[in-house]
């Protein structure tokens, strides 16, 4: 009898240390994953079908998920959460977590390492892929979101609280330049061609945000005011156009990244957060109505809408491999 | 506990009273302040939830209208609510994810309710507008997306005013009350104590030996009852004190006699005053008599005494004829010498369960007394006859009889129809007294019948052996 109960508690102990494992994810599907907040939870769909392929009951406070270059890793990490989480798609296996300081809101993945935004912490950490810091990069309180931009060998972090853009040089690892922006910003997109940066945000206060800025990416000044109501907070571009996502007016925008003209809008969704370019579509996850609407990218009609898990706010793309 | 058990008896109940009446007070106002709270609010929520339906039925979807807002503003300039359009999504906590820095005027909980299409009741302080208000959100939506909410309210504090208002009547009031319920209930108190204290004082007065007060009973409850029985109580010691006092009178009364005979003449006879032999002769006879007198007297007493506290009786089952019989054996030349005759009428089929030496102490003091007042050349008859489950013993003599006052006291102790006739015949004037208290004890019954110069009959019941 002690025998038996040693060996169940065992058995116990054992599984409780085993990392969950969930449903694979099959390297040869193209697939769009969409991180539900409210459940905690990560919804796979196939992008051919539109069909829910598997939800990952991760049970974790997740805000964000980060694909690795190798397709294959997803990293999760959220402001609530003091560690962050390698899972392998394919196997549906956690491969590795470790600890963080909590306040991580964005990961930028580069071809060698990943760069972690510490909202709290006011830092920019350096790592590997395995989570070992390799550099840590103070900048101006709040730093929310970063962006890559290859062309003047710079790393942009957009500052929530301050309404600040800090821009970081990728040899030195040092903030040369801090300006000026919007409050509550939340977003930036790097333009190459224009030598732009537009910068999108929820506006300070009881002001709600009414316009993009737009930075240059060379000194940082703001150049310009694009309209888009209300509350830009997701961009996306392609070779003609950068998409706007309002999520306080339910719009989908598209501007000409030259004129930036308003080229098409769209009412999308409800309170929608995050999109992503999935192939000739864009997929936008409606945050209040907990779907993901899928619009077709040249003329913003919706193709397709598709419920997912309670409260999405953020979507990835990962497309099949090719043989 | 210690000291309000020190209290008196009206304290307590006065207190009782009191603290009861204070208790139903204040929970009569808080009931009355809670219904008026749940049902002034609830009707107020009534309100608002249907104006703001009205206004809301207006709403068409999409995006909120320059006219629709104008509605509002029109609405809200004439209504006594306070109706504000909220459609700000900041305000509505639409940014809520990103850890907004806003205090925004719904919570994300309510912001979900509304989503659902449900609506969100108001009350208490509200930091948007800065005060205690009763309020109703309705929200304005389109399929799923919240385009907005009407935000009806009214600020509490007039209902809270009601309230205060209310509070000072009712302080006032409650304050006229608490002096009228401590004036009634003391006199409620006085009232139910009053009795009880002039009874406290009535026992006092019969403990110090005055047995002639009495309680005015005024009521018929149990306090009138306990006044009555306390009346009962005295009036019975008083008669006991009496009798008491009677018996001790007639006791030395009836010692003082043969003890003034003894005394007198054997001073006679130590003095030498008599000097013939057959002269000093009755003297001594005298004293002798007087002396069994005395015998007999402290004899019955202490038999009486014996009878009337828990004597024993040793019971045993006997022929109540023979006993009859051997009795009146011994009366048989007493009889002769008085020239009266003996007539026996026995069932010698009665077998009596009793005590027989009591038995016939019962017949000798009846036959005594029948013998004593029966003149020369008259009859006793002794009958006994089966009553039921009982032995009726029947002696009647052909006496003077006695009348009906000295028949009610017949078995009173020292009681004599004729005093001095008796004593000359020599009873005790306990005799009767003591058969009484031997039938009794026997569980039987006496009763006399008499008519003067007819003579008297004693019934005597005894319960029978087979009966039991």
């Amino acid at each position: 009898m002690r025998i038996r109960l040693s060996i169940l508690l065992i058995i116990v102990l054992l599984t409780s240390c085993t990392p969950q494992t969930y449903t694979p994810i099959n390297r040869e599907q193209a697939v769009v994953g969409v991180v539900n907040i409210k459940e905690q939870s990560l919804s796979f769909l196939d992008y051919n079908t539109k069909k829910l392929l598997a939800t990952w009951p991760l049970k974790q406070p997740i805000t964000k998920a980060v694909l690795l270059p190798d397709e294959d890793t997803i990293i999760l990490f959220g402001q609530d959460m003091d560690e962050m989480i390698a899972y392998t798609l394919s196997t549906g296996k956690e491969t590795k977590r470790w600890s963080v300081h909590k306040g991580v809101t964005d990961v930028l993945a580069t071809e060698r390492e990943l760069l972690v935004v510490n909202e709290k912490k006011g830092t920019v950490s350096i790592m590997t892929f395995d989570g070992k810091v390799t550099d840590t990069i103070h900048t101006a309180p709040s730093p929310f979101a970063i962006v890559e931009d290859d062309k003047h060998r710079q790393w942009i972090v957009i500052h929530f609280k301050d309404g600040a853009i800090s821009f970081i040089d990728q040899a030195t690892k040092r903030v040369k330049r801090t300006v000026d922006t919007l409050d509550s910003a939340v977003i930036g997109l790097v333009v190459t061609e224009t030598d732009e940066l537009w910068v999108g945000g929820h506006g300070g206060g009881a002001n709600v945000q009414q316009e993009v800025f737009v930075h240059s990416l060379v000194d940082g000044r703001m150049i310009a005011r694009v309209p888009a109501k209300t509350m830009p907070i997701q961009f996306l571009q392609s070779d003609q156009s950068i998409y706007v996502l309002c999520h306080g007016s339910n719009m989908l925008y598209t501007f000409n990244p030259k004129t930036k003209r308003m080229i098409n809008a769209r009412d999308i969704g409800a309170n929608p957060f995050a999109m992503t370019k999935v192939k000739d579509e864009i997929a936008i996850a409606s945050y209040d109505s907990n779907e993901l609407v899928f619009v077709d990218d040249k003329t913003l009609k919706q193709t397709k809408t598709v419920p997912v898990g309670n409260g999405p706010f953020y979507v990835f793309f990962r497309d099949a491999k090719e043989e | 506990m210690r000291k309000f058990n020190a209290l008196s008896l009206q304290q307590k109940v006065w207190l009782t009273i009191t603290a009861f009446l204070m208790l139903a007070v204040l929970l009569l106002y808080a009931v009355a302040v809670y219904i008026y709270e749940n049902i002034y609010i609830t009707n107020v929520e009534q309100r608002l939830l249907q104006e703001g339906m009205n206004i809301a039925a207006k709403y068409k979807g999409g995006a909120l209208t320059d006219s629709f807002r104008n509605t509002v503003s029109i609405i809200n300039d004439i209504s006594d609510t306070e109706i504000v359009l909220v459609n700000n999504p900041r305000e509505l906590s639409a940014c809520l994810p990103f850890e907004v820095d806003h205090h925004s005027v719904i919570s994300e909980q309510e912001r979900q309710r509304l989503l659902a299409g449900e609506t969100v009741t108001k009350k208490g302080y509200e930091q948007t507008f800065d005060r205690h208000i009763v309020g109703i959100i309705i929200p304005l939506l389109d399929e799923h997306r919240l385009m907005g909410i009407l935000y009806l309210y009214v600020p509490l504090a007039s209902i809270e005013e009601v309230i205060a208002r209310m509070q000072t009547f009712v302080a006032l009031g409650g304050i006229l009350f608490l002096f009228i319920t401590i004036f009634v209930g003391r006199k409620i108190a006085m009232h139910l104590t009053k009795p009880l204290q002039h009874m406290q004082q009535a026992a006092y007065r019969v403990s110090q030996g005055d047995f002639s007060v009495q309680v005015e009973v005024e009521t018929e409850d149990e306090v009138g009852q306990l006044a009555k029985a306390f009346n009962q109580m005295a009036h019975a010691l008083a008669k006991e004190d009496e009798r008491k006092k009677e018996f001790l009178a007639n006791v030395s009364h009836e010692l003082r006699t043969p003890l003034s005979y003894v005394k007198g003449y054997s001073e006679a006879l130590l003095d030498g005053v008599v000097k013939d032999e057959a002269q000093q002769k009755k003297y001594m006879k005298l004293i002798h008599r007087e002396a069994s007198r005395m015998q007999r007297l402290v004899r019955d007493l202490l038999d009486l005494a014996q009878l009337e506290g828990t004597y024993p009786l040793v019971r045993t089952p006997f022929s109540i004829a023979q006993l009859i019989e051997e009795t009146a054996e011994k009366y048989e030349r007493m009889m002769q010498e008085k020239h009266v005759h003996l007539l026996l009428d026995l069932d010698h089929d009665l077998v009596v369960d009793g005590d027989p030496d009591r038995i016939e102490q019962v017949l000798q003091n009846l036959l005594d007394n029948a013998l004593r007042y029966t003149p020369s050349g008259g009859n006793i008859t002794v009958r006994t006859t089966k009553r039921d489950t009982m032995c009726e013993l029947t002696i009647a003599d052909c006496g003077q009889g006695m009348s009906k006052q000295d028949l009610e006291r017949l078995g009173e102790r020292f009681f004599r129809t004729d005093r001095s006739r008796s004593r000359e015949h020599g009873g005790t004037g306990l005799g009767i007294a003591i058969v009484k208290q031997i039938v009794k004890l026997h569980g039987g019954f006496i009763h006399f019948e008499s008519e003067r110069g007819k003579g008297t009959t004693v019934y005597v019941q005894l319960p029978l052996y087979d009966a039991i």
